[in-house]
């Protein structure tokens, strides 16, 4: 019989890693794309989607009964996203060369046998949009990636960043504008030349 | 409205976030604008690009290696060895156990480095996740994320705590007597606490302002560096003053960027000369305002003036008449203009390796291309940048002064 999430995130609680692991399962893809799109890199996206369930598991005794597992599991990879960047500011590693690359070596996806090209020109435009994201600083890429991919509101976002909601209102503004300049650069590949 | 306004808006717009007046105002604009309208949807168009990106699954080997992790962390709790500090810790293919580190911090950290180095190296030669089979791709559900979603019962991470944070200090202080053993064990301490603040203090000894982030990480950074004031915080200061005193109220320690507007009620005896005060006290034609009052009353007039002119032109306005009451309303500008110049920073920065790049790519065409638009990219972002940051220098330069006055 299924058990319900809530049901789950008890019995973690107690202990049972079983529970836990069926949690895992049901956000893994979640938690990988989240931490995938603040970090920009496939190598530190595994290691962080890592610690982040590794963090949520010593965590659970301070999950309250009435919290949301999804919201606080979101928190929790946000956060070690953002100890993760600012790590890299401190002592940068990349090389020129990483940096030209800005995917950091993804795999090509598992191409489906019914569509092999639809697989494809997903990648292709995942990629592409990556390649936008990890062009912008990491402030606006942090704030673009909570609220467009995570949905968070802009009190929840002002919390996460100790920033105030005004700031929240022109940072995103900025980060968008950004965004949709770098996109229509592009206009051709993303199909928006009748926009 | 102005397009440069409105166009600032389309985000909050786009989120249901603005102010109802704002609100009327812009969709009014939009009706009548095409360029913004324009804007509009290609903004629509960009962020819908964003939102529907597909959902990536980690490589194979991801559950297996967490499912092991989990258990070694698990074994660790019910046996109830090792700190918690340790478990905070990112694990590594080399970790050698609570006992080992705690009995022989220098030879276990220096183990670790050495396997973790190994491992990475092997790793790297065989392709490491670059060579895990492909992911697959569903798309992502903005919404099943944020289903159940009651933000603000969340409960803090442990970790962030301040508590736990000087815990951890206190623990690595004792096991790890130099700076290279705690890199290697406690990097999440490392990047939001003692790191943190060590970065704070080089920036503050560049005359740099800290870093807004670092309080999240740390209570004693907080405390020992207050951040500056959100720059939508507005002080209003309003005193009446007895007839022939007036009352500039100015803060002591004005913030760096302070917006400010001043209200002046005069009675005056001869309206004509204060007409001619004022207009000599404008910054020039272009920055000079004569509008209606919006409280209907007869005699109104607004007008900007340099901050360094301000004293004498207080000092100057009692002579045409009794000022009967004055408010002055201060909009601290500092944390956005800290934050922005920061960003700017971070921008010329990126800017300068690529630039460097590009002439090390000379004849190589397609980098050159790649290159050339990424670096015209981001110069469009340090003119908007620098564009806002002109934009509350002057605000922080000039005094709104609204006066209203009787015979």
């Amino acid at each position: 019989m299924d058990l319900s999430e809530r049901e789950l995130v008890q019995k973690s609680k107690n202990g049972d890693l079983d529970a836990f692991e069926r949690l895992v399962s049901l956000y893994e893809k979640k938690v990988f794309t989240l931490v995938y799109r603040y970090t920009g890199n496939w190598a530190d996206a595994h290691d962080l989607a890592q610690e982040t369930f590794l963090k949520v598991y010593q965590s659970l005794p301070a999950l309250r009964e009435d919290g949301s597992f999804a919201a606080w599991l979101g928190q929790i990879a946000a956060n070690v996203c953002r100890d993760e960047l600012r790590k890299k500011r401190k002592h940068p590693k990349v090389s020129l060369d990483e940096m030209m690359s800005s995917s950091g070596g993804v795999p090509l996806p598992a191409l489906s046998a019914g569509c092999p090209e639809s697989a494809l020109e997903q990648w292709e435009m995942s990629e592409a949009v990556q390649e936008i994201l990890n062009s912008l600083t990491d402030e606006y890429r942090l704030i673009l990636v909570m609220r467009e991919i995570q949905g968070m509101s802009y009190d929840e976002i002002a919390a996460a960043l100790d920033i105030s909601p005004g700031t929240v209102k022109s940072r995103l503004s900025r980060a968008r504008q950004a965004f949709k300049q770098k996109v229509l650069a592009r206009r051709n590949f993303f199909n928006l030349s009748r926009v | 409205m102005e397009c440069a306004r409105a166009r600032e808006l389309l985000s909050p717009y786009l989120d249901g976030e603005l102010e109802s007046a704002e609100q009327v105002l812009l969709s009014s604009h939009l009706r009548s604008c095409s360029a913004c309208r324009r804007e509009l949807a290609e903004l629509e168009a960009a962020l819908g690009i964003l939102r529907g990106l597909p959902e990536l699954a980690p490589a194979h080997g991801f559950s297996a290696r967490l499912r092991e992790r989990l258990a070694e962390e698990s074994n660790r709790q019910h046996s109830g060895t090792g700190p918690d500090w340790e478990l905070r810790g990112r694990p590594t293919p080399g970790d050698c156990g609570a006992g080992g580190v705690r009995i022989w911090p220098r030879l276990a950290a220096a183990a670790v480095f050495v396997l973790a180095v190994g491992i990475a190296s092997l790793w790297a030669g065989l392709g490491g996740w670059k060579t895990s089979p492909p992911a697959s791709f569903e798309k992502v559900s903005h919404l099943s994320w944020q289903k159940d979603q009651s933000p603000r019962s969340l409960p803090p991470e442990p970790p962030a705590s301040p508590e736990l944070a000087r815990k951890d200090r206190q623990e690595a202080e004792q096991f790890a007597p130099n700076q290279e053993e705690m890199d290697l064990r406690l990097p999440a301490l490392e990047a939001g606490g003692a790191g943190q603040r060590e970065e704070n203090a080089a920036a503050q000894a560049a005359g740099e302002p800290p870093e807004k982030g670092a309080a999240a990480g740390s209570g004693e950074a907080r405390v020992a560096e207050p951040l500056p004031k959100s720059p939508e915080s507005a002080a209003v200061s309003v005193r009446d003053t007895d007839e022939g005193k007036a009352a500039l109220i100015m803060t002591a320690a004005p913030p760096e960027k302070v917006a400010r507007k001043v209200k002046i009620e005069l009675r005056t005896a001869d309206v004509e000369k204060l007409g001619l005060f004022l207009s000599g006290y404008a910054s020039g034609q272009d920055r000079q305002d004569v509008a209606a009052d919006p409280d209907g009353k007869p005699n109104y007039r607004k007008i900007i003036i340099p901050v360094s002119r301000m004293p004498d032109f207080l000092q100057e306005i009692e002579t045409h008449g009794v000022i009967l009451k004055q408010e002055e309303t201060e909009q601290d500008l500092t944390g956005e203009y800290l934050d922005l110049t920061g960003q700017l920073k971070q921008l010329e920065e990126r800017e300068k390796i690529l630039l460097a790049q590009e002439k090390n790519n000379r004849g190589k065409r397609e980098a050159e291309l790649a290159l050339q638009q990424e670096i015209e990219n981001l110069q469009a972002e340090i003119h908007l940048l620098k564009e806002r940051l002109a934009q509350l220098d002057e605000q922080a330069s000039f005094v709104s002064v609204e006066i209203c006055w009787r015979e």
